[in-house]
């Protein structure tokens, strides 16, 4: 195993860091962050670093819970893309001809359509919840995984280690799982890593247009929209969640393109 | 010659180059007059080519540089980038091995000779266009006035090799650093580059160091030779004296490798039972055609014929060598009896069965008992499996061994083929080239084949570790009877290795035969050229001797599609000895 990049050892510090923020929040949180009190607007405190909002949550206890919540989001919807997306990618990269022809035209469709506007009218058509808007940023995010697959399978399927083994005698099915899959492995944890960055900064733009997660849960996007009213007077009601996602996009974002760059 | 002028033109004194820690070149000296070519001869991380990019500056920043280059006078070591730009192309200058990498692809090759003309000097436009036609009409590129304007990639390799030595000598430098000029191209076109390089020395009196692998090359180019293996210099000395007596062992054997046609030095090989029994493989009229699109609609408007009509038995226990130059169709012949691409038409028997490609069980009866092994040691390795995995692969995507008896057999196979069974975990990459082709004949053994495809198996390889390679592929053949088809450009391998040697051109087998009828009585005219070509390693024979021979080009095997290839009359004229008309 080679060194590994300053790059990528930060994000992935960063990555755990996150992480143990999301499975332990109950440890780490000071407050229920669903429990409203009258202590409403109050400025950051010992007992409240970020203070709480209008209805008297404690921000602070409310960004540890968030992290359980976009964490949810960014990996089922990228463990989606991934479901859907790396099967499309090697049929076309494998086969070719006319199979890859009709995949690539339904892929490209797709990646020309915006990604925010797709996850709108999703979300509009199926209610906003926590799976659907998992479902609908899989969805999206699919096939820009399915073209970086049949790119990477169209490079392996060309290697002479590719010619070699069906010189021997190996099948179409052998030459995928024991040549192919593991080839493009790398290219798929990348993609997987910078498609969680992009689910999360997709979900809280829609939490922040109301289609997102629904209230109470404590979710970023949601939490920057209530904030921004009291902007002038608490900034860091938007601010606290605003920067948790931009945190929190940077990291899975430097662990994916640090993967890629490796090699 | 031009009479020796005092001073060399390059003085290197104990040049010492380390990368960090590891140190590549040590205590290096040397020098060259004008007029002079010396060689410098070795193999892979010598350091050869190293020094030759220390004395034009060219290194990367991490190296530390120590000792004394003198170039024309002028210190290089600690020499300004200002100072290195203008001795760069008017006192010393460069050509590299691979003429389609250096050359700017989306320039004019004209505007690519011009650039160089007028940094170094003030031509203007019109000057300097007249000057880059008189500098191609030079290095002898037909038709020099028209081409001027072309593009890198409307140009063969051997083309675009003239057109980098004359950038180089465009502003009349007088060192001219050569390296590898030739390894990338074909035996034919390598003579013209050598003689054109003669030629140009010997009317302007520039200096040459040449950088090179090739012991044959050597005799043909060099005043004075110096032998390099890992970074130091293991002796200097006169051409003729080197390949006289020369001091090291290394160096005698660098020479030996050099092929010496039909001279058949070699110890004979075991003799094949070709006279008794039938053909282990027999092919009949074998055709291979790639199609070539045009055209909006990317119709199919012309083909590669690739191969064509080729016909052969291969017995039991021989090798067949397939000789010819890059785009003749050997390699695609090879591919072409695995399926691997799938010929046009044609007739393939393999032990008595005919084999056809549309029936999988044919081709999986015939992957089972034929078996490949390629050029490039580092491509044809999965590099994410393990060693065994490798080896295990063919046995168990056959389904005819459990995952223990592969590995089983995988480990006997690594020390047949001279490796340790305990490296059966470790992963390609720990591998230097000769290992890794030494694994790759493992796999290919792993399913007990009757025939061995050797494309092109030991061209990668240094001159040192491709004897130890060949050789065991002989001991191989004459320990399980195996029939290798050997597939090369190589013909000094190609000489050490086969009962018959067939020649291809254009995709046809323009003559095959017996080795010593083949090698030592070529009876085609295209076999005689190739032979001509390889260079002569006796450095006392006269160099002007082939000078001034017209520029032969390969011509494009694309055709028409309504072209229809002429039927081919083979004459008999030895015993198994045939002649296309």
């Amino acid at each position: 195993m080679k060194k590994m990049s300053f790059r990528l050892g930060l994000g992935l510090t960063l990555l755990v860091m996150i992480s143990l923020i999301a499975l332990f929040a109950p440890l780490i949180a000071p407050f229920n962050p669903t429990e409203t009190t009258r202590d409403v607007l109050a400025s950051p405190s010992w007992a409240h670093p970020f203070g709480t909002d209008n209805l008297g949550r404690d921000i602070f206890s409310r960004i540890v819970f968030g992290t359980r919540v976009s964490l949810q989001v960014g990996a089922s919807a990228a463990v989606i893309a991934v479901l859907i997306g790396v099967p499309v990618g090697l049929a076309a990269g494998y086969f070719r001809g006319w199979v890859d022809f009709v995949l690539v035209q339904v892929i490209d469709i797709f990646i020309a359509l915006p990604g925010l506007v797709l996850a709108l009218i999703i979300t509009a058509m199926l209610g906003p919840s926590v799976v659907n808007l998992a479902f609908t940023l899989g969805v999206v995010t699919a096939p820009t995984v399915a073209r970086l697959v049949r790119g990477q399978v169209f490079v392996v399927r060309e290697t002479l280690y590719v010619d070699a083994a069906r010189a021997t005698g190996a099948g179409g099915g052998w030459i995928i799982r024991h040549h192919i899959m593991p080839n493009t492995m790398r290219v798929i944890y990348a993609q997987f890593a910078i498609n969680v960055s992009l689910a999360i900064f997709t979900s809280a733009s829609l939490s922040f247009l109301g289609l997102g997660v629904p209230p109470p849960a404590p979710d970023w996007g949601g939490m920057v929209r209530d904030g921004s009213m009291f902007l002038p007077i608490r900034p860091m009601m938007s601010l606290g969640p605003g920067g948790a996602v931009a945190l929190t996009v940077f990291t899975f974002y430097l662990v994916g393109s640090s993967l890629n760059d490796e090699e | 010659m031009p009479e020796q002028s005092r001073d060399p033109v390059v003085d290197v004194r104990k040049l010492n180059i380390a990368f960090g820690k590891s140190s590549v070149v040590h205590d290096v000296d040397f020098r060259i007059n004008a007029g002079e070519t010396l060689a410098v001869v070795g193999e892979s991380g010598s350091g050869k080519s190293v020094t030759s990019m220390a004395i034009m500056g060219l290194l990367p920043k991490g190296a530390q540089v120590n000792g004394s280059i003198r170039l024309g006078g002028q210190e290089v070591i600690g020499a300004s980038e200002r100072t290195m730009r203008s001795l760069r192309g008017e006192v010393a200058s460069m050509i590299f091995q691979e003429p389609m990498m250096s050359l700017n692809p989306v320039l004019t090759v004209g505007a690519q000779v011009k650039e160089m003309l007028r940094q170094h000097s003030d031509l203007s436009d019109a000057e300097a266009t007249r000057e880059g036609i008189r500098l191609f009409d030079r290095v002898r590129i037909p038709d020099a006035a028209r081409r001027f304007r072309d593009y890198p990639h409307m140009f063969s390799g051997g083309m675009r090799q003239r057109i980098m030595i004359a950038i180089a000598l465009a502003c009349s430098p007088r060192l001219l650093i050569a390296d590898e000029p030739t390894t990338a191209l074909d035996v034919t076109i390598q003579a013209q580059i050598l003689d054109l390089l003669n030629e140009v020395q010997r009317e302007s009196g520039t200096a040459i160091l040449f950088v090179t692998h090739d012991m044959g090359v050597v005799a043909n180019m060099a005043d004075r030779v110096m032998v390099m293996r890992s970074g130091y210099s293991l002796e200097t000395g006169p051409v003729g004296e080197i390949f006289e007596r020369p001091g090291h062992d290394y160096t005698k054997m660098l020479i030996d490798a050099v092929p010496r046609l039909g001279e058949a030095r070699h110890v004979p090989l075991k003799p094949s039972d070709a006279a008794a029994g039938k053909p282990i493989l027999s092919v009949r009229n074998l055709v291979t055609r790639f199609p070539v699109k045009g055209g909006a609609l990317r119709r199919t408007i012309g083909q590669v014929h690739a191969v064509e009509g080729l016909n052969f038995d291969l017995y039991p226990g021989e090798t067949l060598s397939f000789v010819g130059e890059s785009g003749c169709g050997k390699s695609t012949t090879g591919r072409s009896l695995l399926f691997l691409n799938q010929p046009n038409s044609g007739e393939i028997v393999f032990d008595g069965r005919e084999v056809k490609s549309s029936n999988p069980s044919d081709v999986s009866y015939l992957r089972r008992n034929m078996q490949m092994v390629f050029q490039d040691p580092f491509s044809s390795l999965d590099p994410k499996q393990r060693i065994g995995d490798i080896l295990s692969e063919p046995l168990l995507c056959h389904g005819l061994a459990s995952k223990a008896e592969a590995r089983e057999k995988g480990e006997h196979l690594l020390e047949r083929v001279g490796l340790e069974a305990g490296m059966i975990s470790r992963l390609p990459h720990e591998f230097s080239g000769g290992q890794r082709q030494r694994i790759c004949i493992a796999r290919a053994l792993m399913l007990d084949p009757k025939v061995v495809i050797a494309d092109e198996a030991v061209s990668a390889l240094d001159v040192s570790v491709k004897a130890q390679v060949v050789d065991l592929m002989v001991d191989l053949q004459e320990e399980l009877g195996l029939s290798y088809l050997f597939i090369s450009h190589d013909m000094a391998i190609v000489e050490r290795v086969s009962h018959r040697v067939a020649v291809m051109y254009m995709g046809e087998i323009v003559e095959i035969g017996p080795r010593d009828a083949v090698i030592g009585n070529p009876k085609h005219e295209y076999t005689q050229r190739l032979m001509a070509a390889v260079p002569d390693p006796d450095p006392t024979t006269d160099r002007s001797q082939l000078m001034g021979a017209p520029v032969v080009e390969l011509p494009s095997p694309i055709r028409n599609l309504d072209y229809v290839p002429p039927a081919r009359q083979f004459r008999q004229v030895g015993t198994d000895h045939l002649v296309a008309d």
